[in-house]
C-alpha cells in the first residue's frame, strides 16, 4: 500500500513548498511508492479517510488555520511540520497587536503534537525525503533516540579575595585564559576533556593561593558573569555617609574612562561623586609620586605591577607608586588590586552607582584640583615592551613606569565595559580623552 | 521577504539601500542581475502557466504531457537561479552593490548550456497556452503601467525610474507615495492601490507586452516580433489574456536571457569594496517582478538603521483592477440571462482571478492598519 502524504500550507510564504516543487521531490515520490493526495498549490483535493504523513507549512494566524490544522491532524498519522514558521511561528509571531487577528500566530506545535520538525527557511530538501524514506520504510524514529539523553558537566566555584568563579555559569569561551596569560600571571586554565571543559586555577586552589595578582581582566573580560566581583560598595558609601571618608581622589585614566563608557562631561562625574556624599574632589594621578624614585628604579603603577616584576625582571629594583592619599580619602582606580591597601573604589563600581543616580540629575562641578605629573617618564605597557625598553635603557633618561594590562590601565582590570565593541577605538577614545584633560588643566 | 519571488524582492530591496547610501554598479554586474530577476520571471511564469492556469481549461488541452516538460522547465531554471543566487527562496548572495559570490565565468557558460536545453521545451509549453481559447471580456479599465525598458530590462541600473502608462509617464523617486496610493479596506486585510488616488490600473506581463508593443520598434526575432504583435488585439481587449502574455514573455525573456548571458564581459566586473563613509539617507528600488512593479522604499538612520520600511507589490496594484473585471465579468454574464448559471460564474470567476495570479503572501497587511 502506498503511503498517502498530504501538504496542507497554512499561513506562510509558500517557499518551502516552492523549493519542494522544484528539487526532484515529485521524482522521489514516484521511486519511493507515496501517493500525493493533497496539496492545494497543485490543485490536488482527492477524498480519503486519513493521512499516513501530513506535512504543514506555515503558521496558525486565524481560526480558520486552526480548524484546517486540527482536522489534519485527527486525519494524520504522522505530522511534520515544515520551514520556520511551522516549527517557530514565523515573521508574523512578532505581531503583537492586540485584537488584531494575527496576534495569536502561533507555532504549530502550540496547538496540536507534532511528530517530526524539519528545520530551515527555507527547509533543506533533502532532510525532508530522508526522513520520508524513513518513514516508507516503516522505521520510526522516535525523537529522543535523536537526543543525548543527559549532558552534564559537576560544577564548582573558586574563591578569592576580590574575586569568585562559579563554573556553572562558564560558557568556555577562554578570554579569561587568554587575559591571564596575557599578563603574565597563568593562573587559570581548561581542565577537563570534551563536554566536561571548564576553567579552574591548578586543582581548584583559592585564587590567590594559585598565584593570582588580582589584575581584575578575567574578571573584565567574562561575558557571562562566571566571573564576578566581591563588590563592597555598601560599606563604604556607608562610611562615606558616616562622614569616616570624605574626600575623592580619582585617576585621571579611570575618569577618561568613565567619560568614554558612558559619554560623559568631566564636569559630570565630579558631580556625581559630590552627589555621592565626597566634600572635595581631587583628580589625581599616582604617576605624580615618581619624582620620589631613584632613577634606576622599575616604578609599578600598581602591586599587580609589583608582584609580576618581581617574578619576571629580578634583576631590577622594583617600586610601587603608592598613592600618598589622607586616610579620610577614597581611591577611584582603574586597578583593583588597590582594593586589599586602601580604601578603593573602581571605576567599574562608580559607573554602576552613578547609572543608578541618573544622567539627568548629575550637574557641573569642577575638581578642586586636577594633580598630574607625567614629564620624564615612560609608560610601557606588556611585559615584552618592557624588556625591550630596558634592554636599551641607555637611550632612554626618563624613569620607566609599567602597566600590566594590555593597552595600560586604559583597559585596566577595573574599567568600566565599553558600549563601543572595537577595544582599539576605545582605547583611542578614551587616550584623547585623557590628553584633552591636562590641556584643559593648562 | 516572500517564498513565492524572492529574488526580486531582494533585488528591489537593494536597489533602494543603493540609492540611498549612493553605490553604483558596473554594467556587467547590472546585467547578471537582470538575468537573476528574468530567471525569477521565468520561473513565476512557467509555475502559475503549469499548476493554476491550465487546470482550468482541462478539457481544452489534449494531453497531460506538459506536465513532465513543465517541471523539466522549472527544475533547470531553479538550478540556474540557484547558481547565481545560491538558493530559490531566500536568495543569500545578493547584496547592494552587486554579489557575495565571483561569479565566474563557467558558471555563466553553466547557465548558458543549461537554458539552451530549454528552447523546444518552452515552445512546446508556449503551443499548449496559446492553443487555449479564452472566455470572452472587455476590459472595463485600460490603463497599464511598466518600467519604460521592461521586459528588455527588468532591474534598472538605478532611479529615477521611468514609468509609462498608457497616456502618461512618471517619473519616480520620493514621491511614489503619491502616484501609488494605497487604500487599506476595514472589511479586508487585503490592500487596494489607485493609480494617483483615481485610476484603476493593470501592471504585470500584458501591461509589459503593451508598453512594449506602443513603443513601436520591438527589439526581437522575426517570429517573435509576429507572434507579439499577432496577440495585440488580445492583451488590450481581455484580462483573460494574461495567460498569453505571460508565455510569449517568456519566450522574450528566455531570448534575452541568452543573448545578455553571451555577450557578457566578466572581465569588467568589479569587486564590491566597503566603505564606512556611508551617512544613511533614504532611497527607492522599483523593478519588474514576475506580477509586475515591485516598489521598495528604505529610511536609513546616520547609524545605518532602518528606520522606515515601506513595500508596495504587484499584487496590490492589480487588486482593484481583478475586482473590477470580475464585476464587470459576472454583470456581462447576468446579462446574456439565457446562459446564466451559479456554478458557471463560480468557475469563470476562478479561472479569472487565476489568470491574474494574485500573489497573497504580499498582498496582506496584518502589521499595522491605518
Amino acid at each position: 500500500m502506498p503511503l498517502k502524504l498530504a501538504v496542507v500550507p497554512l499561513a506562510g510564504c509558500d517557499g518551502c513548498q516552492y523549493n519542494l516543487l522544484s528539487e526532484g521531490f515529485l521524482d522521489f515520490l514516484k521511486k519511493l511508492d507515496v501517493e500525493l493526495v493533497f496539496w492545494p498549490l497543485l490543485g490536488l483535493k482527492k477524498q480519503v479517510e486519513a493521512y499516513d504523513v501530513a506535512l504543514i507549512e506555515g503558521s496558525v494566524v486565524s481560526s480558520r488555520d486552526l480548524e484546517i490544522l486540527s482536522r489534519t491532524r485527527m486525519k494524520s498519522k504522522i505530522l511534520i511540520a515544515v520551514g520556520a514558521c511551522a516549527i517557530l511561528g514565523g515573521v508574523q509571531a512578532g505581531i503583537k497587536k492586540p485584537g488584531a487577528e494575527a496576534s495569536f500566530s502561533k507555532p504549530v506545535s502550540h496547538y496540536v503534537k507534532v511528530d517530526y520538525h524539519v528545520r530551515g527557511c527555507p527547509i533543506n530538501t533533502s532532510e525532508l525525503i530522508k526522513l520520508l524514506k524513513e518513514l516508507a520504510d516503516g522505521n520510526l524514529i522516535s525523537v529522543s533516540s535523536r537526543r543525548f539523553s543527559k549532558v552534564g558537566r559537576d560544577s564548582f566555584r573558586i574563591d578569592g579575595s576580590l574575586i569568585e568563579i562559579d563554573t556553572s555559569k562558564c560558557v568556555v569561551c577562554g578570554r579569561c585564559v587568554e587575559a591571564c596569560s596575557l599578563v603574565g600571571a597563568r593562573v587559570l586554565n581548561y581542565v577537563f576533556k570534551g563536554v566536561q571543559t571548564t576553567i579552574s586555577t591548578p586543582y581548584q586552589e583559592p585564587l590567590e593561593n594559585a598565584g593570582c595578582i588580582n589584575c581584575g581582566l578575567c574578571f573584565a573580560y567574562c561575558p557571562v558573569g562566571a566571573i564576578s566581583l566581591k563588590t563592597k560598595t555598601k560599606d563604604l558609601l556607608d562610611k562615606v555617609r558616616e562622614g569616616f571618608l570624605r574626600i575623592a581622589y580619582i585617576e585621571p585614566e579611570a575618569l577618561a574612562s568613565l567619560m568614554e563608557s558612558d559619554n560623559l562631561e568631566l564636569e559630570q562625574v565630579i558631580s556625581a561623586l559630590k552627589i555621592i556624599g565626597f566634600s572635595r574632589v581631587f583628580v589625581y594621578s599616582s604617576l605624580c609620586e615618581v619624582k620620589n624614585n631613584a632613577e634606576n628604579d622599575v616604578l609599578a603603577r600598581s602591586p599587580v605591577e609589583y608582584s609580576i616584576l618581581s617574578k619576571h625582571v629580578p634583576e631590577y629594583r622594583v617600586r610601587l607608586l603608592t598613592p600618598r592619599i589622607p586616610q579620610d580619602a577614597v581611591y577611584i582606580t582603574q586597578c583593583l588590586s588597590w582594593r586589599n591597601i586602601v580604601n578603593s573604589l573602581t571605576t567599574r563600581e562608580l559607573q554602576s552607582l552613578i547609572r543608578e543616580l541618573g544622567v539627568e540629575r548629575l550637574g557641573a562641578e569642577r575638581p578642586d584640583e586636577i594633580l598630574d605629573f607625567r614629564e620624564g617618564v615612560v609608560v610601557v605597557s606588556e611585559l615584552k615592551n618592557l624588556k625591550q625598553i630596558l634592554s636599551d635603557r641607555a637611550k632612554h633618561a626618563e624613569k620607566v613606569v609599567f602597566e600590566a594590562c594590555p593597552g595600560g590601565c586604559l583597559l585596566g582590570g577595573g574599567q568600566p565595559v565599553s558600549k563601543n565593541r572595537d577595544l582599539t577605538k576605545v582605547w583611542v577614545n578614551r587616550r584623547d580623552l585623557l590628553e584633552r584633560l591636562y590641556t584643559k588643566k593648562d | 521577504m516572500c517564498g513565492v519571488c524572492s529574488h526580486a524582492h531582494f533585488w528591489a530591496s537593494n536597489l533602494a539601500i543603493e540609492s540611498a547610501l549612493g553605490i553604483k554598479v558596473d554594467e556587467t554586474t547590472a546585467t547578471l542581475r537582470d538575468a537573476c530577476n528574468k530567471l525569477q520571471i521565468l520561473q513565476n511564469h512557467i509555475m502559475h502557466l503549469g499548476f493554476l492556469v491550465l487546470p482550468d481549461y482541462e478539457h481544452l488541452v489534449r494531453s497531460d504531457k506538459y506536465v513532465s516538460t513543465l517541471l523539466r522547465v522549472n527544475r533547470v531554471v531553479t538550478e540556474a537561479l540557484n547558481l547565481l543566487g545560491g538558493r530559490l527562496t531566500n536568495p543569500n548572495t545578493y547584496l547592494p552593490g552587486g554579489f557575495t559570490i565571483d561569479v565566474k565565468p563557467t558558471v555563466i557558460e553553466k547557465i548558458l548550456s543549461l537554458l539552451r536545453s530549454l528552447n523546444n521545451d518552452l515552445r512546446e509549453l508556449a503551443n499548449v497556452v496559446l492553443s487555449v481559447e479564452l472566455p470572452e471580456l472587455t476590459d472595463p479599465s485600460p490603463e497599464y503601467a511598466s518600467l519604460r525598458e521592461s521586459p528588455n530590462v527588468t532591474v534598472p541600473v538605478g532611479g529615477p525610474y521611468v514609468i509609462d502608462t498608457l497616456r502618461n509617464t512618471y517619473v519616480i523617486h520620493g514621491n511614489y507615495r503619491e502616484i501609488f496610493v494605497e487604500q487599506y479596506l476595514d472589511s479586508s486585510t487585503s490592500k487596494k492601490c489607485l493609480m494617483s488616488g483615481k485610476k484603476v490600473f493593470y501592471t504585470g506581463a500584458r501591461a509589459r507586452l503593451l508598453n512594449y508593443l506602443r513603443r513601436g520598434r520591438l527589439n526581437t526575432t522575426n517570429e517573435l516580433r509576429y507572434l507579439i504583435t499577432n496577440y495585440e488585439a488580445f492583451f488590450k481587449e481581455n484580462p483573460f489574456s494574461n495567460i498569453y502574455a505571460k508565455i510569449i514573455e517568456s519566450l522574450l525573456i528566455y531570448e534575452s536571457l541568452l543573448q545578455a548571458l553571451t555577450s557578457l564581459e566578466m572581465e569588467k566586473i568589479k569587486r564590491v569594496k566597503h566603505d564606512n563613509n556611508f551617512r544613511g539617507g533614504f532611497g527607492v528600488g522599483v523593478i519588474e517582478a514576475p506580477r509586475g512593479l515591485l516598489i521598495h522604499y528604505y529610511e536609513l538612520s546616520p547609524e545605518l538603521r532602518v528606520v522606515k520600511a515601506d513595500i508596495i507589490t504587484p499584487t496590490v496594484m492589480f487588486s482593484k483592477h481583478l475586482e473590477v473585471s470580475s464585476e464587470a465579468l459576472i454583470r456581462g454574464l447576468i446579462d446574456n440571462e439565457r446562459d446564466y448559471d451559479d456554478t458557471l460564474v463560480k468557475k469563470l470567476v476562478e479561472a479569472l482571478i487565476r489568470a491574474y495570479d494574485p500573489c497573497i503572501p504580499c498582498a496582506v497587511h496584518v502589521i499595522k492598519k491605518r
